[in-house]
């Protein structure tokens, strides 16, 4: 199987474009990062024996006055800010991966049924998602998470999906709309094949492409997001910081000058959502040929 | 068209009330803001009494008829943190929001459009890779980063920049107007550029993917070998032939600009109505939630339309039946 893996039209293509390489590298390199962040982090930031006040505020270990083993420097707490953004990004690819597995299955599930069966529930459906697409899906998010109040990972996963699943329903139907006239499709029919069979079957391979592409998109937008609303606060609890979460806690010390505070954390995020906009890019001119 | 425009108006309508719904809906699973309201010297008795005033012993299906119907005749309810009227209180602050938001959307457009255009004709120069490397970085970074970022750089280090406030504004009638002193342009740049940044990187590599398409077509190829001097052929040909799905894009992205102007008025504490409905959120003020939402829910209606409207104007084989 990996053979032939090797030696798919697909992956000579892959290797063939430098930005999709280092795209899918960076993205590789993050994800083992956050899988392994309490083996590879110095210390862990959330075990108050690990903390000294004597440690607040360094700067990076470059700069004069930094001190090992902080690397990055340290926050008012005196957590060190390499590992603060290791425990991050698990959070925040946590909620990205999380939104984009619950929100693309039942979009693409909402999307299949609303193509397929153009009854009450195909417009119900429809209805709603353009209801909501016409609205703003991060106005939503900070509406819902702003006005809820029990708080964890799971609520902000949750509410995220709530405003996120139209992306995948609308673009799905679409493309069902298009192949549900095709000869094969009738085929599958006049042989007496049952509805789900036919979804499954027939066109749920034929629209499979794009929804990967949208979710290689929406796993960018949906780590941005899930930032910005940690960053205001709406988010994720105190007590699972992400890197949209470090960053807000670092703006209070921003006009101090101490920098490394929301650079770092910064970087990590803007070089994730790059190296997943890269690969996205070209998953999007591999996979749809109309671009071709 | 007109049936067309009714059918939208009905469907904005719509969202309204499914909006509002939404937030009616989740009401009742927050904190209460009576208790916010009497502070915690209150006897239950006075807290029933207040409750009972505002309405909000009620279930909430009734609490949001109410709210359907006062705003039917105009009257939003007034605000439980000052008591002042719902209505005018956004309103107050509307210019100064819709200031920043037309500022932003222009640095946008016209330099989002203009570098997209330079890129897609000469796609190998240092100068094409430079901006598309920048694209990249700004469609990946949030805006709340890109606003960091930029203080960090025009304020702190440099000191060239302000970063708080709207400066000298002007009255004129109930307009607030920051544009009219220097000092208030100077307090615009660094939020509008931060608003901006997110929309302007879209619209490069969107106006760079479409331009690219056309210049291969060969109505293009026609245009040159007719001898037509290259302005014509670029800006008449085919910019305008590539220009309507920016257009999509743009109006589909100003929903998200207004959400994205929550942001960029808190970083620089802008004094408009965005930035009263995220204090709105965490002081639980549930009529200034309710009527922000509802009024964006129509904003982004309008600007829909604007750009439905648009459309003809650039494709004239386009019609709405």
């Amino acid at each position: 199987m990996i053979r032939k893996t090797v030696n798919s039209k697909l992956f000579k293509h892959y290797l063939r474009d430098p930005s999709a390489v280092i795209g899918s590298i960076i993205c590789l390199f993050m994800l083992a990062a956050a899988v392994f962040a309490p083996l590879i982090a110095p210390q862990n930031p959330y075990d108050l024996k690990s903390l000294s006040y004597r440690n607040c505020l360094k700067p990076p270990i470059w700069v004069k006055d930094g001190q090992a083993p902080f690397l990055l420097g340290t926050d008012e707490h005196g957590r060190g800010i390499f590992s603060t953004i290791l425990y991050g990004l698990r959070v925040s690819l946590a909620v990205g991966f999380g939104v984009v597995i619950l929100a693309g299955t039942i979009g693409s599930i909402i999307g299949l049924l609303a193509g397929f069966h153009r009854g009450w529930f195909g417009i119900v459906s429809m209805r709603l998602a353009d209801t909501l697409f016409s609205f703003s899906t991060t106005l939503l998010a900070i509406l819902i998470l702003g006005i809820t109040e029990k708080k964890g990972i799971l609520t902000v996963i949750l509410a995220i999906t709530l405003a996120d699943w139209v992306r995948y329903a609308r673009i799905t139907r679409g493309n069902v709309l298009s192949v549900a006239e095709e000869d094969y499709v009738l085929a599958a029919k006049s042989v007496g094949a049952s509805d789900i069979r036919i979804i499954f079957r027939h066109i749920l391979p034929n629209v499979i492409s794009s929804i990967v592409i949208i979710s290689a998109v929406d796993l960018a937008i949906v780590i941005m997001l899930e930032a910005t609303l940690s960053f205001l606060g709406v988010g994720v609890p105190l007590t699972e910081p992400s890197l949209g979460m470090l960053i807000a806690q670092g703006r209070e010390y921003l006009y101090a000058g101490k920098w490394w505070l929301i650079i770092f954390p910064g970087a990590t995020l803007g070089t994730i959502v790059v190296g997943i906009n890269l690969f996205a890019d070209w998953l999007r001119e591999e996979l749809n040929p109309k671009l071709n | 068209m007109f049936a067309y425009i009714i059918r939208r108006v009905i469907q904005g309508i719509g969202v309204a009330l499914l909006v509002s719904f939404l937030c009616f809906f989740l009401f009742q699973y927050v904190g209460d803001p009576v208790l916010t309201m009497v502070g915690k010297n209150a006897t239950p008795k006075q807290m029933e009494e207040v409750r009972k005033l505002l309405g909000l012993d009620k279930p909430y299906y009734i609490q949001y008829l109410v709210f359907v119907k006062n705003a039917l005749h105009g009257d939003f309810g007034k605000s439980y943190t000052n008591d002042l009227p719902v209505f005018t209180l956004i309103i107050e602050r509307a210019p100064a929001t819709i200031e920043l938001a037309t500022f932003a959307m222009f640095i946008a457009t016209v330099f989002g459009i203009s570098l997209g255009v330079i890129v897609s004709l000469n796609r190998a120069s240092v100068l094409s890779r430079f901006v598309m490397a920048g694209s990249l970085l700004g469609i990946s970074l949030p805006t709340f980063l890109i606003g960091l970022l930029l203080i960090l750089v025009f304020s702190v280090i440099l000191q060239a920049l302000p970063v708080f406030g709207r400066g000298d504004v002007t009255q004129i009638g109930f307009w607030r107007t920051g544009l009219l002193t220097f000092n208030g342009i100077k307090h615009l740049i660094l939020p509008a550029f931060t608003l901006g940044m997110y929309e302007m990187a879209l619209i490069v590599r969107l106006t760079r993917a479409e331009v690219s398409e056309v210049l291969e077509e060969d109505y293009i190829r026609t245009a040159w070998a007719k001898g037509l001097p290259s302005r014509i052929v670029i800006f008449k040909h085919a910019l305008r032939n590539s220009l309507i799905p920016v257009v999509t894009m743009i109006g589909l992205g100003l929903g998200e600009l207004i959400a994205f102007a929550t942001i960029t008025e808190t970083i620089f504490q802008w004094p408009g109505m965005c930035r009263l409905f995220l204090s709105s959120i965490y002081g639980n003020d549930y009529p200034v939630i309710v009527a922000y939402i509802v009024l964006m829910a129509f904003v982004i209606l309008f600007i829909n339309l604007t750009v439905d409207v648009f459309y003809t104007v650039l494709n004239p084989k386009i019609q709405y039946d």
